[in-house]
């Protein structure tokens, strides 16, 4: 019974979407508080994650193991984030920079090293693989794409130079219209599939 | 119907009810309190087969009946020479191939039939085998065949030695003539215990010990078309672990789990797809074939190496940042953002903040000259995002725009799903909604949508939504590098007015640009630097890697580390 009342809602909530984008003036009322519904429920769903994590720091530090530090600091870090975030306003240039000035840095440098460990794991599956097809391709494309890139080569408008930069240009966007139009079918199918009660991903244990 | 039984010793037909032979006065009362105890076990398949009387057996199955023997293990003896045991069917036609036979073998049956003498003992036992089972020919001819079957399966239950009823019998008359091993086999069993083949034996209940058991089964349906396996020992049969072990007893059985074997999961594959996954596994055995471990070869001045490596790469870094030159621009066919953006003096406008606090550098640096050149001044903007520290980073970025004090900022909020968000984003904006929600401070009409997003999934859902719901609003995507190649479709297609993908896009306004030294000297360093991973990817490529050699040849260890 469960099951099926499951697979009723989901079929006429997806209706009503689809006749959203077809009347949207009518239906507009009713899309809001379902999508309202909707945020509210992602929002809980974080809360119990977060909950859930804080659970595990805290008895992660509360039993006694060892190198419980990072736990303690994340601890510390939450809840004075959270005072913070509650007691300033949203436009406090305060707590603006506190936030940014940690962040931003320390997420910019996880960036710059995972582009260095990018290349280097790249020339180690050169050396690792040897010259192979599919080594040898992803050396040329990769190289070729960063000189394009850089802007360094000096190429003249409507010269072969220019037309040979266009055709390798292009051809990231080929592929990826490709990507594009396979998600596009993909999607189209799994929401049909989903509609039609044939996939069932909310029932799944 | 019970059969007329044959004497083991002489042959001689008795009447059922005998207890002894007419002639020979043997004992007969063991042979058929033996008879009854093999068949009735089998009372259930015995009403089974019965109950196919009228299905006839396949092809092979009669051929196996005419042509071989089927032994107790279940293999064929096809030598006819050594043929103990009459078919049914054909006895069947046995009256008929009697009449062709030539008179004398006529006359030595004959003869063989009245004096007992006259025939050799296995021709004495045959013959006796065919009238005792040509006296039930009045029944149908499946019915023999099911009786047959019956003896069959009650040798297999009770002795090793599996044959008909008839040569069983004679069997078990041997056994009775010597007594004297029974009763010595009697008291090695009392001592050693039971063989593990009379624990076999003592299975009544235990199918398929023959083939043709076995294609009876399979003609039936209740049989699936598996590889034979074989017995299982005693000590590996599955035990219930939950069997409660009674405590008064001396010695308890240890629940044992047998170790069944996890068999792969059968595939059902037509020729076409078998053929085009052979296909695929040949295109991938070479790159997931394995190699072997090159041991890291650290040289004595390698960390030398690295280390002026290193300082080259930061040192030449360093000078394109702050000395600032500029290359030239990577070549696209078409402009990707439009020269000018008209937008009335008080637009209303929606900034969509899709990136993450890594990539705010190079965000706004791509959005920073532009949002110059298009924001009014006295512009109302709303800001919305579904990264969490997305607001305070786009506010940031609109705070450090000079016209920043004139521009009236609306902080929609954080939105946990960018799927979600945009469809909320894009059916809200317009509409009159009588209740207030978390989008109630959303402008009712919007002059313009900038998307500044550090993926392709971050800007995809908006893009989607708001082209579909709102085609009359013009769409700017403010995008990374990394993002660019997927979203420029988009741009292709209409659906977005402009894109700028990464820093190094040569479609930003270049007045700006070049007034502004930050995003200049960003620009180059950010050129250098794709230079230069190009130039060293390639170096070394041409140091480290070296052509595959085959397994058999070549010194894999040769290969120096590169770190």
């Amino acid at each position: 019974m469960r099951k099926v009342l499951a697979a009723v809602l989901l079929t006429l909530v997806g209706l009503l979407i689809l006749a959203g984008y077809a009347f949207q003036d009518f239906l507009a009322p009713v899309l809001g508080m379902v999508t309202g519904w909707g945020l509210v429920l992602l929002g809980a769903a974080f809360l119990i994650g977060i909950g859930y994590l804080l659970r595990m720091h805290i008895l992660k530090l509360f039993s006694g193991e060892k190198k419980t530090g990072m736990s303690a600091i994340i601890l510390v870090a939450f809840f004075f984030t959270l005072i913070a975030g509650l007691v300033l306003p949203t436009g406090s240039q305060f707590f603006s920079d506190l936030i940014l000035h940690i962040q931003v840095p320390v997420e910019t440098s996880l960036l710059a090293v995972l582009a260095v460990t990018l290349f280097f794991a790249s020339l180690r599956l050169i050396r690792t693989r040897g010259w192979t097809p599919l080594s040898l391709g992803f050396l040329v494309s990769a190289v070729i794409s960063l000189v394009l890139e850089s802007g360094v080569l000096p190429i003249m408008p409507r010269s072969p130079a220019d037309q040979a930069a266009s055709f390798f240009n292009r051809l990231p966007l080929a592929g990826a219209r490709g990507i594009l139009l396979g998600m596009a079918l993909g999607g189209l199918l799994v929401g049909l599939r989903v509609l039609l009660s044939i996939d069932r991903p909310y029932d799944e244990e | 119907m019970m059969p007329e039984i044959i004497c083991p010793k002489c042959g001689t037909k008795n009447k059922p009810e005998a207890e002894q032979c007419i002639a020979c006065r043997a004992p007969l009362a063991a042979i058929i309190d033996e008879g009854q105890a093999a068949s009735e076990p089998n009372t259930s398949e015995d009403l089974t087969l019965h109950a196919t009387e009228g299905q006839d057996l396949p092809d092979l199955l009669k051929s196996l009946k005419q042509d071989g023997e089927i032994s107790s293990d279940g293999e064929l003896f096809e030598d006819q020479n050594t043929r103990l045991r009459p078919d049914p069917g054909e006895l069947d036609s046995a009256d008929t191939a009697e009449d062709d036979l030539p008179g004398w073998l006529r006359r030595i049956r004959e003869r063989a039939r009245q004096e007992g003498d006259a025939a050799g003992e296995i021709t004495q036992k045959i013959s006796a085998a065919q009238d005792s089972l040509a006296s039930g020919r009045s029944v149908e001819q499946h019915e023999n065949f099911a009786a047959w079957i019956e003896s069959l399966r009650g040798d297999s239950g009770s002795e090793p030695a599996r044959l008909p009823a008839e040569q069983r019998g004679d069997e078990q008359s041997d056994a009775e003539d010597v007594e004297g091993s029974a009763e010595w086999l009697d008291r090695v069993r009392k001592l050693k215990g039971p063989s593990p083949q009379d624990g076999e034996a003592s299975e009544s209940g235990r199918k398929g010990d023959s083939l043709l058991q076995w294609l009876v089964a399979l003609e039936e349906g209740r049989e699936n078309l598996e590889p034979v396996r074989q017995a299982p020992e005693p000590q590996a049969e599955p035990t219930d672990i939950g069997e409660p072990v009674k405590p008064g007893e001396a010695t308890q059985k240890i629940p044992v789990t047998a170790s069944h074997q996890q068999e792969p999961p059968a595939v059902d594959a037509s020729r076409e797809e078998q053929l085009q996954a052979n296909l695929f596994s040949s295109m991938i055995i070479d790159e997931s074939a394995g190699r072997p471990i090159r041991e890291p070869g650290h040289g004595k001045g390698s960390w030398a190496v690295r280390l002026i490596l290193a300082l080259l790469l930061v040192g030449v870094l360093s000078a394109a940042l702050w000395l600032g030159w500029t290359g030239g621009t990577p070549g696209r066919e078409t402009p990707l953002f439009p020269t000018r953006m008209d937008f009335p003096e008080e637009a209303s406008l929606l900034l969509v903040a899709e990136y993450q606090a890594g990539f705010s550098e190079e965000i706004h640096a791509v959005a920073r000259p532009v949002l110059l050149e298009a924001l009014p001044a006295e512009s109302q903007i709303s800001l919305v995002s579904a990264e969490p520290a997305g607001l305070l980073l786009a506010r940031d970025l609109l705070t450090g725009l000079p016209e920043a004090q004139y521009f009236s900022i609306i902080d929609i909020g954080y939105m946990p799903s960018s799927a979600l968000a945009a469809y909320a984003v894009a059916t809200h904006a317009g509409a009159a909604l009588p209740w207030e929600g978390p989008l109630a401070a959303l402008p009712s009409t919007l002059d313009g949508v900038f998307i500044l997003a550090d993926s392709y999934e971050g800007a995809r859902f908006w893009v989607e939504q708001l082209s579909v719901l709102h085609p009359d609003v013009p769409l700017y995507l403010l995008v990374t590098a990394q993002a660019g190649p997927m979203l420029t479709p988009y741009q292709d297609s209409g659906q977005v007015a402009g894109m700028a993908a990464g820093i190094s896009s040569s479609d930003l306004p270049q007045e700006s640009t070049t007034e502004n030294g930050l995003a200049l000297h960003l620009r180059s360093a950010y050129q250098t630097g794709t230079l230069l991973l190009a130039i060293v990817m390639t170096a070394g490529a041409l140091l480290f890697g070296r052509p595959k050699r085959s397994e058999s040849g070549g010194k894999e260890g040769e290969h120096h580390e590169l770190e």
